[in-house]
């Protein structure tokens, strides 16, 4: 019974060393990881993963900032949601969901230059995020359409589907 | 007859009387109607926000206490008033002032803030004890814009000023105020007869209203005309305004110091000025001193003649005991305080001129000088001191044993949004003077290369990172039918090289070749799109920057990079509000696509390699390479300019370092602008630079030696990024000397491929 408790613990002690490890990693590489072990997959140059996968967690008082611009933004008060993703962006500015939500404030206040500018600049950080890249390109769309780019508005919205 | 001419003669006084009324009284109206008074512009740094998990090197923020104009306390006992800290190690308990921040109005209250590891830990009530999810704390004041009166003045309403001192006011000055027309004439009499005793006008007799009459329309000398007018005037501000209005604008207007050249008026600012705090926090024994300076502030200035304010200090607490507005028991207390005057120290000249100057230039690009000096406007900047600290610390570290001459301009943003954070103009931070940063316009060198690289990146049917260039010397026909030989730095041709390696390692000649193959106006195209267009004529020379940019162009045109293509205007203002409360005008950050992110993701990486293993590899000296910084080195002809530019995660700055004179400084890109560069960003929190990979890019792996697609098991091999659909075709297995044995393919090693960016970068610049 005993010796089946440690190798427990060793296992527990070893899925928490890989974890450290992988988290660590995380920190510098930029670049996928080429060597993938064969089973994920054949290393052809289509299926070399294309996403730097930002998998840190979002800092607390961001998250709560976020919140109260989206409650802003519900209420009615665009400019007050913008002024919070602003203040957002200055702890983590590369975080795509504020680049996101401002670009929708920007469409709700019928800015759509600039809703179409910060929709696509939350595109570049959201590699891994499908569901938030297709919001986007709606948002892109949406916008697109509204200044009468019709042709470039269709694509945008193949890209939303 | 004679009763006929008397009531002429009193008709006659009456229209006289009633003339002279009318003309006071219109005075009184217009200007009442219009701006009372001249109020300066107050210009603030960025509000520090402090929340758990943050960055925060204690030492940099006690200075930024320190310039907020916070006091330190030996113990959590001496926080009594607003304005104060103590810090024990790295815990700092602070009492908070009440700040009005336009969007929010925080009041005085309790923090404690704990840090460990240049990390706050923790930050909560102190009395309650419960968290606190984020603190913004109020600004440092970096400067602010006075009248040509150097009137200074902080507006205050007459709800937010202590009833005690309004009573104490009314009390020492007039008593009957509330009761009298404006004029007093028992006073009066009781004046005259001094005056005719001592056979000179000394004693004025004058109400509240007939003293604001006074400062408001009329000079100081004392004349019996005066006195007629101040009579006059009083009267027709009893008829429009109330007590209450009146006793407000008193308040405001009173002349209570002198500092410098600036005059200190109104309770709310010498309240600052002699306690550093608000009217509200005032204890008895303060407003006594302040009511007691109204009879001759230079007389009774507590700084300068600390016995004779006490002295008429404790004069004005027994009258205001005679009164009944204090107790026998609060009159002891506080006959027995000390006068508790702060140190003249936070309402000097400007920390930081050279910033100052800049926001200054953005404001009258808006608004004329005159109103910007008399609106009293409020005006949010996004300086951050503790970088702009930084910053002036590492000029002053670098430059400090060197030649006088040799001199500096610095310019530090965020990376996501733009915003100014340091701006340093020259090696005299502290007095200002020639603003090197905004305008030392001087040839930018190699700092112009990645826009070359980017408009060859740009086009994917023909260039990759990997492409090979020529780096054999050139020669090029200029426009006078002379010829140009462009030279590699190290006088050497390196023959053929990749995109990536020529431009790491900064070569000259294959930059030229390349230039002059995309052609010299594509390049000029890539700069106007990055945010600033050259000058013409566009010649061939231009490719090795012979263009001239101040230290902020170039930080524009590097924002765009660093952003990923977004064009971000840059930004020292945030927000400008009125006295009232009212928001002028914001400046919010917008964006625009103007390259490609694809091509400025592989342009990046490179930028990355060259501090990596490249031109600004030295920067490893100040900071982890971990950080992945991406920059760029740039010299010009004869040592005459020393540049660097470049970005973490979170920041961007450029550095210029060189004469004035245009003679030689001596100093490379590496050896001058980049240890300048390393020593601010080795100072304050950075975050590395993750290069988010945009969608229009995919990786292939490639084998270096033939720049063709290869199996991921082959040694050497490397992953290199492409603009997607440009992957080479072209594939090549693993030649038998390359072919990992069987064995240890199962067993994938990573020491075999490339397992991160440095890695990957020794392999492709080997």
């Amino acid at each position: 019974m005993r010796a089946v408790l440690t190798s427990t613990q060793w296992i527990f002690f070893v899925i928490v060393l890989f974890f450290t490890a992988s988290c660590a990693d995380h920190r510098v590489a930029s670049i996928p990881q080429t060597h993938l072990p064969p089973e994920i997959g054949t290393p052809s140059s289509k299926t070399i993963p294309a996403g730097y996968h930002h998998k840190k967690s979002r800092p607390g008082i961001v998250e709560s900032l976020i919140r109260t611009a989206r409650k802003e933004l519900h209420h009615g008060q665009p400019e007050a949601a913008f002024q919070t993703l602003e203040r957002a962006l200055n702890i983590d500015g590369q975080d795509s969901l504020v680049w996101h939500l401002m670009a929708k404030t920007r469409s709700v206040q019928g800015q759509y230059g600039q809703a179409e500018s910060l929709a696509r600049k939350s595109n570049t950080l959201s590699a891994d995020n499908a569901s938030l890249r297709k919001k986007n390109w709606r948002l892109i769309a949406n916008a697109l359409e509204k200044q009468g780019r019709i042709q470039e508005a269709s694509l945008a919205k193949q890209k939303s589907m | 007859m004679k009763k006929k001419i008397l009531i002429l003669l009193l008709m006659g006084c009456t229209a006289l009387f009633l003339g002279y009324f009318y003309k006071f009284n219109t005075v009184v109206q217009e200007r009442f109607q219009g701006r009372l008074w001249e109020l300066p512009a107050q210009i603030y740094a960025r509000p520090l926000e402090i929340y758990p998990a943050m960055h925060l090197v204690p030492d940099l923020f006690e200075k930024e206490l320190r310039l907020m104009g916070y006091r330190r306390k030996k113990d959590w006992k001496g926080l009594e008033n607003p304005g104060s800290y103590v810090r024990m190690k790295n815990t700092f308990d602070l009492f908070c002032r009440s700040f009005n921040f336009g969007d929010d109005q925080a009041l005085a209250r309790h923090i404690r803030i704990r840090i460990k590891n240049n990390e706050v830990v923790d930050v909560r009530n102190p009395k309650s004890g419960s968290a606190v999810k984020m603190v913004r704390l109020d600004p440092v004041v970096i400067g602010r814009f006075y009248p040509s009166s150097m009137e200074d003045r902080v507006l205050v309403k007459l709800d937010q000023l202590p009833p005690l001192l309004v009573k104490a006011i009314v009390a020492v000055e007039d008593r009957t105020f509330y009761t009298h027309y404006g004029i007093d004439p028992k006073s009066i009499l009781r004046a005259m007869v001094v005056n005719v005793k001592k056979k000179r006008l000394s004693q004025g007799g004058s109400t509240l209203t007939q003293q604001l009459a006074k400062n408001f329309f009329l000079t100081r000398e004392k004349s019996f005309v005066r006195k007629i007018n101040e009579v006059f005037m009083a009267a027709a501000l009893e008829l429009h305004f109330t007590k209450e209005q009146i006793l407000e604008a008193y308040m405001n207007e009173v002349y209570l110091g002198q500092d410098g050249k600036r005059a200190i008026h109104g309770f709310g600012l010498a309240a600052d000025f002699y306690f550093g705090k608000s009217p509200a926090d005032l204890a008895p024994q303060e407003m006594a001193l302040l009511v007691g300076m109204l009879k001759g502030p230079s007389g009774y200035n507590p700084r300068l003649h600390p016995d004779r304010a006490k002295e008429r200090r404790n004069l004005v607490l027994n009258l205001m005991a005679d009164q009944n507005l204090l107790s026998p028991s609060e009159l002891k207390r506080a006959l027995a305080a000390p006068l508790n005057v702060i140190e003249k120290t936070r309402l000097g000249h400007s920390p930081f001129p050279y910033y100052l100057d800049l926001v200054k230039r953005q404001l009258l690009k808006e608004y004329n000088e005159a109103d910007l000096r008399a609106m009293g406007l409020r005006i949010f900047t996004t300086l951050d001191p503790q970088v702009q600290l930084a910053a002036e610390q590492a000029v002053a570290g670098f430059l400090n044993k060197r030649n006088k001459k040799i001199q500096t301009g610095l310019v530090v943003t965020s990376r996501a949004s733009n915003e100014i954070q340091a701006l340093v103009g020259g090696r005299a931070s502290a007095k200002g003077g020639f603003n090197r940063a905004l305008d030392a316009t001087r040839p930018i060198g190699s700092l112009v290369k990645p826009a070359i690289y980017f408009t060859a990146l740009d086009r994917p049917d023909i260039y990759s990172m990997i492409s090979r260039i020529n780096d054999n010397s050139i020669k090029i026909k200029n426009a006078d039918g002379t010829m140009w030989q462009p030279q590699n730095f190290d006088k050497k041709s390196h023959g053929t090289v990749t995109l990536y390696k020529a431009l790491a390692n900064s070569y000259n000649v294959s930059t030229v070749r390349l230039g002059m193959a995309l052609g010299v106006d594509a390049v000029a195209d890539t700069l106007e799109r990055m945010g600033q267009a050259p000058p013409k004529p566009w010649l061939p020379s231009m490719l090795l920057g012979s263009i001239e940019m101040s230290p902020v162009q170039v930080a524009r045109i590097y924002h765009t990079l660093a952003s990923g293509g977004f064009y971000t205007p840059a930004r020292a203002i945030r927000v400008i509000y009125t006295p009232d409360g009212e928001r002028l005008q914001r400046y919010p950050l917008t964006i625009e696509q103007r390259l490609n992110p694809g091509a400025v993701f592989l342009l990046n990486k490179i930028l990355q390699g060259a501090v990596l293993q490249g031109t600004g590899k030295s920067l490893s000296r100040w900071v982890s390479s971990n950080l992945a910084f991406a920059g760029k080195t740039g010299t010009s002809n004869g040592y005459r300019d020393s540049w660097f530019a470049g970005f973490s995660g979170s920041r961007l700055a450029v550095v210029w370092v060189g004469r004035d004179d245009n003679r030689s400084c001596g100093l490379t890109g590496a050896t001058g602008a980049l240890q300048i560069f390393g020593r601010v960003m080795s100072k304050i929190s950075n975050a590395p630079l993750v290069l988010a990979v945009p969608e229009n890019v995919e990786w292939g792996i490639i084998d270096p030696a033939t720049g063709a697609r290869t199996d991921e098991n082959c040694s050497g091999a490397m992953s290199v990024p492409f603009i997607r659909g440009f992957v080479p075709e072209k594939y090549r297995p693993c030649t038998r000397g390359n072919q990992i044995r069987e064995k240890e393919k199962t067993q994938p090693s990573r020491k075999l491929k490339p397992a991160n960016l440095m890695d990957w970068l020794k392999e492709v610049l080997k």
